[in-house]
């Protein structure tokens, strides 16, 4: 504890003076000259040259998740799994960190910026969002690796551009493009704590590298803080894999004129010297490849080609956030904020009665809506309740993929929530409008062809059977490791009503009641398919801490 | 971006509506004189004492326009739709009228109307009328069916209303699983929350990467045909629908000579 030097109470961060503070007297103190005052000044400088500190650590009874804090500071609940746990301390002997981002935004702007995210979240419970208006957040120092990576040698890349040259036909020109690259980045960061769920790290990333100062224990005063306790190694080739994407971003700014783009570079990474281990010191460096080809004319590239060097260096930090988390049963939410740019995430569970209540609200409008628009004939009904279990079950293999990748932390590959490009809203909207005007299509269609328009329903469902068929292997081989979502299920009722569906077209009855009967079928499936998704967007929107069920504990995932 | 989306929707939806409602005829008076009622029963359904009572019922509405009740039961190379359409030029060209179909080979009835009546018998209004009285054709009530789908058109023509259990059913169906899905996709965009992208994460960090010694080279120049693009899709779609919508949903071909490429009809059908 760093006492003041007027009345001996504790003195704590301030964050918006960026000083020490006494709460007691009101008395401000710089950085550095309440570092020199710290009573344990003599036993810091022991401490620095063994390159650790000694600090109290509280471990939750329940998840047994580890915090640190001031030895007389009142830890009543655990802020990783929200129970009001009975925490046991004991002194600890931890790394001492390298650099520490001191927290710039107070706990009334986190709560404040809490609010703003939570009032138009309808679909969460109200308990959730009144949780974070009371004394919910608690401000952590977050354990970070932060890595310097710098690398020199040589680049090609490859750029398409096509030109139109006529009416018909374009013109395309490739390009290749050599070069030295010599790259440095600084800062690239990621949590090193088991504790804290990487799923929620990165999303309130990034830390910002201009804010780093050197580390001093007078900026943890007053906060929570988590030792580190995964390896700097386990990053690297994630770091790595960032470095890549900001070397590229870098190369599309200069080359975009050759048409370069993230299609054009991508896999072709071992021109830049990409390698898949380091050494025990972090970094490798690279030579010449004997077996590389080289054109002869390009004395400069070839010079420059034998000058490969890769550095890769780490060091501890201690980044603030702001955290909060709310237990629902074996899972738990988090809402975090970075503590220096405010950046915030948070997770809010739906709940199944606010959904269902909002869904009957929106039916009504809805109703009016298409009543007043459109006579649906039983046939088109069961076409739109086809369309409807298509879409219901693309946003169920969404959400799988989702969560798949949440669990098993896979980076690469689909993503299935990324910003949808132009080119898919415009076929969207198209199809939208297609489905819109399907009554005066069928009536168009009826008078011009001699093949009737149930055949195009009845090669809807056939369509249909066929992509549940695929949805329904696919997702049972491919994420059939996943817990907590009922995949088989739901995949099979699909194929199943879309089977019926195309049998019903088929045979064409007259009785409007095989047609609605199926319809309610599919309103059913539907219905038990949104309560799936319900069900994977909450296993989403929160984690189970390993520490529930700890055995030792491989990764920080969900 | 949400809100982008939700114009969009919008349009498409004001769109959709408009389309729908400009395609209905408007202004169209009532005729002077009564129009002609026939019964052209070459499928044999109807008796005597049947055809008499038919007629009695046509000619009530026969005081908006021309009534035909005409029963096949042979195979015919088209769609009932234009058969429908063609059998209404043939008798009617495109005058006021209604005309009621019972197709027996294909099993399927279908009331084709025009002028002043098929202003107030829409396609939706006939769709709804078929599906109201299709049951009497399957238990063989053919007079009765008739009568009833007379009976319903009257009502409509005076601004009275008719029963819509179907339409009323399907909208239900629908809007249960529009909401269902409109719903999770707003929760969805409600809580898309994508990892850090590359722009962020080059505010994050201190440092560049530098492209020196550079040399491009054309590796390859080839021409290649100009694939469709989006634009040129669209057009097509946008001149397809056009086309469907300025011709009523019917056919847009000329027909034996008449101007105008034939009546604006409106129609519709059930299964019996």
């Amino acid at each position: 504890m760093i006492g003041c030097p007027n009345c001996g109470n504790k003195l704590v961060f301030d964050i918006d003076s960026q000083k020490m503070r006494c709460k007691y007297c009101d008395s401000y103190y710089l950085i550095s000259v309440a570092s020199k005052w710290s009573k344990d000044a003599e036993e810091q400088k022991t401490e620095d040259s063994d390159n650790s500190m000694e600090i109290t650590t509280f471990t939750c009874s329940q998840c047994g998740a580890e915090i640190s804090a001031d030895s007389d500071e009142a830890v009543t609940w655990c802020s990783f799994c929200g129970s009001p746990a009975t925490l046991t301390s004991r002194l600890t002997r931890i790394r001492r960190p390298d650099v520490v981002v001191p927290f710039r935004k107070n706990k009334e702007a986190c709560v404040q910026k809490y609010k703003e995210i939570a009032r138009k979240q309808i679909y969460a419970p109200r308990d959730l969002i009144r949780h974070g208006d009371a004394d919910g957040f608690r401000g952590i120092y977050m354990p970070y690796w932060t890595y310097d990576i710098s690398r020199s040698g040589p680049f090609s890349f490859q750029g398409e551009q096509t030109q139109r040259y006529s009416e018909d036909t374009n013109l395309v020109i490739k390009y290749r493009i050599d070069g030295q690259l010599n790259s440095n980045y600084n800062g690239l960061s990621h949590d090193a704590s088991q504790t804290f769920d990487d799923y929620v790290s990165e999303r309130i990333a990034p830390y910002i590298f201009s804010s780093q100062k050197p580390f001093d224990i007078c900026y943890l005063n007053g906060f929570y803080a988590n030792a580190a306790d995964q390896d700097e190694k386990v990053y690297r080739n994630r770091i790595v894999d960032d470095e890549k994407k900001l070397i590229y971003a870098d190369a599309y700014g200069k080359y975009t004129s050759y048409g370069l783009t993230e299609s054009s570079v991508v896999g072709d990474l071992s021109v830049l010297g990409y390698g898949t281990g380091f050494n025990e010191n972090g970094w490798r460096e690279y030579f010449e490849d004997p077996n590389e080809e080289v054109d002869s004319d390009l004395e400069a590239i070839q010079q420059a080609r034998t000058r490969k060097k890769f550095s890769l260096k780490s060091k501890l930090a201690m980044f603030p956030v702001w955290f909060m988390s709310y237990r629902w049963g074996d899972r738990v939410s988090y809402a975090t904020m970075n503590g220096d740019t405010g950046k915030m995430y948070a997770e809010f569970p739906a709940s199944p009665k606010r959904f269902l209540l909002f869904s009957a609200i929106t039916a009504i409008p809805l109703f009016f809506l298409i009543y007043a628009l459109y006579t649906l004939t039983p046939p088109y009904v069961l076409f739109l309740a086809l369309m409807a279990s298509l879409c219901a079950s693309g946003m169920f293999r969404k959400e799988v993929i989702e969560i798949f990748r949440k669990q098993f932390h896979v980076t690469t590959g689909e993503d299935p929530y990324k910003e949808p490009t132009k080119s898919s809203i415009f076929w969207k909207l198209c199809l939208g409008g297609l489905l819109l005007l399907m009554p005066k299509i069928e009536l168009w269609w009826n008078t011009n062809f001699t093949l009737e328009f149930r055949y195009l329903y009845l090669a809807t469902a056939v369509i249909a059977l066929v992509i549940f068929v695929y949805r329904f292997f696919n997702m049972r081989n491919t994420y059939g490791g996943i817990v907590d979502v009922h995949m088989d299920a739901t995949n099979l009722w699909y194929a199943i009503t879309a089977l019926l569906a195309g049998i019903i077209y088929l045979i064409n009855p007259a009785s409007d009641i095989v047609y609605y009967s199926l319809a309610f079928a599919l309103v059913a499936v539907v219905c038990l398919s949104v309560t799936e998704l319900i069900r994977s967007y909450n296993v989403l929107a929160s984690v189970r801490p390993k520490q529930f069920n700890r055995s030792g504990g491989e990764d920080d995932n969900a | 971006m949400i809100m982008r989306k939700i114009i969009l929707l919008l349009l498409v939806l004001v769109t959709a509506f408009s389309l729908t409602a400009c395609s209905e005829d408007t202004g169209l008076p009532k005729p002077e004189q009564p129009g002609v009622v026939r019964i052209d029963d070459t499928a044999e359904l109807f008796d005597h004492m049947d055809e008499i009572y038919l007629s009695q019922e046509m000619s009530r509405l026969a005081e908006y326009g021309n009534v035909c009740v005409y029963t096949i039961n042979e195979y015919h190379n088209s769609t009932l739709t234009r058969l429908a359409r063609d059998y209404y030029d043939e008798i009617f060209g495109m005058q006021s009228g209604f005309l009621f179909i019972f197709d027996m080979y294909s099993r399927e009835i279908y009331i084709e109307t025009d002028g002043y009546i098929g202003k107030h018998v829409t396609v939706d209004k006939a769709l709804t009328i078929t599906d109201n009285i299709y049951s009497y054709a399957s238990k063989e009530q053919y007079t009765k069916c008739v009568a009833e789908a007379i009976d319903q058109a009257i009502r409509l023509l005076e601004h009275k209303s008719v029963p819509q259990s179907m339409r009323i059913v399907s909208s239900i169906f629908i809007a249960v699983l529009g909401a269902l899905l409109i719903n999770f996709l707003v929760l969805r965009i409600l809580n898309r929350k994508p990892a850090v992208s590359i722009g962020e994460m080059s505010i994050g960090v201190k440092g560049n990467a530098r492209f020196s010694n550079d040399l491009v080279t054309t590796v390859d120049r080839r021409y290649q045909d100009a694939p469709i693009t989006k634009t040129r899709v669209a057009l097509i779609i946008l001149r397809i629908l056009l086309e469907i919508l300025a011709s009523g949903g019917g056919n847009s071909s000329g027909k034996g000579g008449k101007s105008g490429g034939g009546h604006s009809s409106h129609g519709g059908g059930h299964r019996f």
